[in-house]
């Protein structure tokens, strides 16, 4: 694979897939947090 | 008085909305997309094209689903009573989507069926279009039924009809979540054996090569935006159908941001696994990759059974497993396309759940056999291109256009979002739909009209453009018009009594 070819793979890995893996973990964050101030 | 269903929980709806947004165009369209408009530098486009439109439109039909909690026709009665068309013309397009597209994920069920063995033989052209489709010779020869097209768009019928039946938490819902993770684990399987295959790395080169100049190429702007809108499943009703099964205390905005970034984070997979299949098939051909790309159903039915054929080892399992991946991101979708009309109808003329799914499902079974005839791929590419580029993309233009700027309530709906959810919407969500999608929307269809106008679709015969195409476009907006004319069959009980 070319360099160019190379880079745009990882800026639309990082952009797409790290974007889903960031959201993800924020609504399990948020999730955790609710849980911690509502216990039951 | 019925309940309204709900889904079990936040990740059962997020199965059912990502498992109805990947379907087949992330898999056989958006490679091809992103290889004709600029390569890796389309990239910029679409990523742009899902902030400013996609994840903005997504966003309102949570809010409306969620907020008014009804199908469509009810969602946009609630709002104005001379609305509520829209909803039924939404939920008639998405009926006559799901007519067809049950007859490709057929086609896909029996390919994976003749995966074993690669049954296709070495001229996969003639095995798909004469010995399978036994395709007529002209566009108003209908000849008879294809069994073997048929048989397995019966049984696909019959799963979908079994699946409605048990409702949303049970069907829908349990159905997304055991094909979601097999359709992602197949997904994942295919691209890695694909990308490792002699030749992947020049078909991966093709594919993600930048061509900045491409950005100056309106046309490049458009193909982003289409692509984003088409594949997100907006603008026919299913993700305001489904934000209204959730419970009222739900997260709206980074639910929607989940399921857009899974939506493109998948076809981004897919590509790089078509691409790197098709690099090895040029490969071995000993030709230049441009030579063998191909989208929509030339590539799934024509090409990649080649690339089965030539594979190193193990044919019939990469096979089964592209087919198996066909067949499930198409079923995940078929069934989401199928729930609007099921809710609108069940809810106007008060049915049972039952009932509705009767009626529904048996009509689409039977428009469904039109595309099952021997002559049913060109209806089926018309029906298809016209009802996504006119039907789907007014749809939501008009939805879009009456929440911006007809009734103006996107402030009312940026504020529910923003009570109920973890992550707060900003201005720029007003700003991306009062002025940046319905530009784009009106420019993407602009350049299709300009493009019907210059050469008939696929050179198909003028009246058959006219009868198939645009006549699919209008019938649902006529019968929209007259659904909206028909009374509502109460059910608003107090103590469990019918009006």
């Amino acid at each position: 694979m070319n360099t160019g070819a190379i880079v745009m793979l990882v800026l639309g890995a990082t952009g797409l897939w790290g974007g889903l893996a960031y959201f993800l973990w924020y609504a399990w964050r948020c999730s955790k947090k609710k849980q911690n101030v509502n216990p039951s | 008085m019925e309940t309204r269903e709900q889904w079990s929980n936040r990740a059962g709806f997020l199965f059912a909305a990502i498992g109805s947004a990947i379907g087949l165009g992330n898999i056989w369209r958006y490679p091809y997309i992103a290889y004709e408009n600029g390569g890796g530098a389309f990239l910029i486009p679409y990523f742009i094209a899902l902030l400013t439109a996609g994840i903005p439109i997504l966003l309102l039909e949570y809010s409306l689903g969620h907020r008014y909690r009804g199908s469509a026709p009810q969602v946009f009665r609630k709002i104005s009573k001379k609305w509520e068309w829209l909803g039924w013309w939404q939920s008639f397009v998405a009926f006559i989507i799901v007519s067809f597209y049950v007859v490709i994920i057929g086609w896909s069920l029996n390919y994976t069926y003749y995966s074993i063995g690669t049954q296709w033989g070495d001229d996969t052209e003639a095995f798909f279009f004469e010995n399978f489709l036994g395709l007529s010779g002209g566009f108003w020869e209908m000849g008879g039924l294809q069994w073997k097209v048929l048989l397995p768009v019966f049984l696909i019928w019959l799963i979908i009809f079994v699946v409605m039946h048990l409702g949303v938490r049970k069907g829908i819902e349990g159905a997304s979540r055991i094909l979601m993770p097999i359709l992602i684990l197949m997904m994942v399987i295919i691209t890695i054996r694909a990308v490792t295959l002699p030749g992947a790395g020049e078909g991966l080169n093709v594919l993600l090569t930048p061509d900045f100049s491409s950005l100056t190429d309106p046309q490049v702007w458009v193909a982003a935006y289409g692509q984003v809108f088409f594949s997100l499943s907006i603008g026919f009703a299913i993700m305001l159908t489904y934000a209204s099964y959730l419970p009222k205390k739900s997260d709206l905005s980074n639910s929607g941001l989940i399921a857009a970034f899974a939506n493109s984070g998948f076809e981004f997979l897919a590509a790089l696994g078509v691409f790197g299949a098709l690099g090895f098939l040029a490969a071995s051909q000993g030709v230049d990759v441009n030579s063998v790309v191909n989208a929509g159903v030339g590539l799934a039915f024509v090409v990649f059974p080649q690339i089965i054929n030539q594979f190193p080892g193990l044919n019939s399992l990469f096979g089964v497993l592209f087919f198996g991946s066909l067949l499930f991101a198409g079923f995940t979708s078929a069934i989401s396309i199928l729930e609007p009309t099921i809710a609108s109808v069940k809810e106007k003329f008060n049915l049972s759940r039952r009932a509705a799914v009767n009626w529904v499902c048996g009509l689409a079974f039977l428009l469904s056999l039109l595309y099952t005839t021997q002559g049913g791929l060109r209806y089926l590419d018309t029906v298809d291109h016209f009802i996504n580029q006119y039907g789907v993309a007014l749809a939501g233009l008009v939805e879009v256009l009456l929440i911006a700027w007809f009734v103006r309530r996107l402030n009312e709906m940026r504020t529910h979002i923003n009570e109920i959810s973890d992550i707060r919407i900003g201005n720029w969500w007003n700003l991306c739909l009062r002025v940046i999608t319905p530009v784009m929307v009106l420019v993407m269809t602009g350049f299709s009209l300009f493009q019907e106008w210059l050469k008939p679709y696929e050179d198909y015969p003028l009246n058959g453009i006219a009868l198939m195409g645009w006549g699919s476009v209008v019938l649902t907006i006529v019968v929209a018009v007259v659904f909206q004319r028909l009374d509502w069959k109460q059910t608003q009980v107090q103590g469990g009594k019918k009006e």
